[in-house]
């Protein structure tokens, strides 16, 4: 193999690989050539690289990896992810586009990131961000192979049962949650 | 000049097949094992006798603060491990990060397993982490980068290499070797063994339209070391390799002609989503390893 050769495949990798993570999150494009750089002219030398690639496949690859994202970042923030129920998706794909992880943690960091953004994003009651908090803490710590356990949350938001979303939009939508245990079973408890 | 040397590269290729059997058929057979996940800590010393070996990810142990080391140790202490890396990357035509491949070796020298694995794939280039295992054009200058990346890899980590399969969402128009003569040549040339993902195998058959058990019959079967499979799931009618489900029926026959064809060491059942009780997942190991013996591997 020539240097030219290396070069080449090198420079495609670098290509493939800011296409797949520079793309996540956005939604399918009728045009999938354009969503994914492919019909410029010579603006950027790695499009001629990627230019014979299918861009359905591209797609589905991106689409892979950012399900890949959702779903660690779902794991590491349990409580808040409950709580935002269907929004979760919605908030994330949005977030996405905006920040892309590297590194060892960069599974941990994704998660931070993506508390922070949403902390700018909703105008939920003060207890989820409470909620966000700890989750947020307890990434950065385990980002560094610590696992930290918490003993008491002002509120119950652990206790969060589901989300009802309001059938007018401009309604904040209400939470259900356990909160004791009464003579009838669990007493469920709703926010304003 | 470029096809002499294209000729002495296949020469010194067949020369390292001949002498590679000799240290893969030493290899110790481990049986059928699972793929390590901490959600099953607490009931895997109940399924103790029906799990041979385990399969752990490497990356959880880089830099382990205490708690992950004392569950290293324990796990070390009780059954044979296989560190299974995610990121080192060795089709990355900018070459490897020395780093990962030194907390890699760490890892391997606390558990000195008779072998170790990764990917055939790259995940980095250009500085960006990409998360996720990218395939490789299957040409010449593929298999250059690889060879020098595993040199590089096996003069820090002396342990045996085998090398995984992936699930390949794009396929490249420039290949010049299909699946089959890809990674024999893979094995072949670098001498290290191959790690069959049978459920990838039969995901990339699928999606992209081949006959799974010929280009299997195509492999060197001496080189098939150990195999993975899993349960996938299928998405817009293409088949997803989700690791979350029970294993299909067609994937189970896939295996069985792999059993078939290949003396194999190892098999591992990965569950990734949707994880079970380990009671369930069980019944898979089970049927793996009567499988095993059926054909008395």
């Amino acid at each position: 193999m020539t240097d030219a050769e290396r070069e080449r495949l090198r420079q495609q990798q670098v290509a493939l690989a800011q296409r797949l993570t520079q793309t996540i999150g956005q939604p399918a494009d009728s045009n999938l050539r354009t969503t994914f750089g492919l019909e410029c002219n010579d603006e950027l030398r790695c499009n001629d690289l990627l230019s014979n690639l299918d861009p359905s496949e591209l797609q589905r690859s991106a689409e892979t990896l950012s399900r890949k994202r959702r779903s660690q970042t779902a794991s590491l923030l349990p409580i808040t992810v409950r709580i935002l129920g269907e929004r979760y998706h919605e908030y994330f794909d949005r977030f996405a586009p905006t920040h892309f992880p590297q590194g060892q943690d960069a599974i941990w960091q994704d998660a931070i990131c993506f508390g922070l953004w949403l902390r700018t994003q909703t105008n939920d009651p003060v207890w989820l961000h409470d909620a966000l908090r700890w989750e947020m803490e307890r990434c950065r710590w385990e980002s560094r192979r610590w696992f930290v356990t918490l003993f008491r949350m002002r509120y119950a938001v652990h206790q969060v049962l589901e989300q009802r979303r309001s059938e007018e939009p401009d309604r904040a939508p209400r939470y259900v949650w356990m909160c004791r245990f009464g003579t009838r079973g669990w007493i469920r408890f709703f926010s304003r | 000049m470029g096809a002499a040397v294209a000729a002495a590269e296949d020469v010194v290729g067949v020369a390292v097949a001949v002498a590679a059997n000799a240290v893969l058929q030493s290899l110790p057979k481990l049986g059928v094992g699972l793929g390590y996940r901490p959600q099953h800590q607490a009931e895997l010393f109940g399924h103790r006798d029906r799990i041979a070996f385990l399969e752990i990810v490497a990356d959880h142990y880089y830099e382990p603060s205490p708690i992950k080391s004392a569950e290293l140790d324990m796990l070390h202490r009780n059954l044979p491990l296989i560190p299974h890396g995610l990121a080192l990357s060795l089709g990355s035509a900018e070459g490897l990060d020395a780093g990962y491949v030194k907390r890699f070796q760490q890892v391997v020298q606390r558990v000195r397993p008779p072998w170790c694995s990764d990917h055939i794939a790259f995940t980095r280039a250009g500085g960006i982490d990409i998360g996720h295992l990218t395939p490789l054009p299957k040409t010449k200058a593929s298999l250059r980068v690889l060879h020098d990346n595993i040199r590089s890899f096996q003069d820090i980590v002396a342990t045996p290499l085998i090398l995984e399969n992936i699930t390949e969402s794009i396929r490249f128009p420039e290949d010049e070797f299909d699946d089959a003569e890809f990674l024999g040549r893979v094995c072949d040339q670098n001498d290290i063994g191959l790690l069959l993902d049978v459920t990838n195998l039969y995901i990339n058959s699928v999606n992209h339209g081949f006959d799974a058990t010929s280009v299997l019959h195509r492999l060197p079967a001496d080189r098939i070391v150990q195999l993975h499979f899993a349960g996938g799931h299928i998405q817009d009618g293409l088949w997803i390799d989700s690791h979350a489900a029970p294993t299909q029926p067609e994937i189970w026959d896939l295996l069985i002609e792999v059993v078939k064809f290949a003396d194999v060491k190892g098999i591992i059942l990965e569950r990734d989503e949707h994880i079970p009780p380990l009671a369930e997942l069980m019944n898979e190991l089970e049927r793996a390893a009567s499988i095993l013996k059926e054909f008395g591997r």
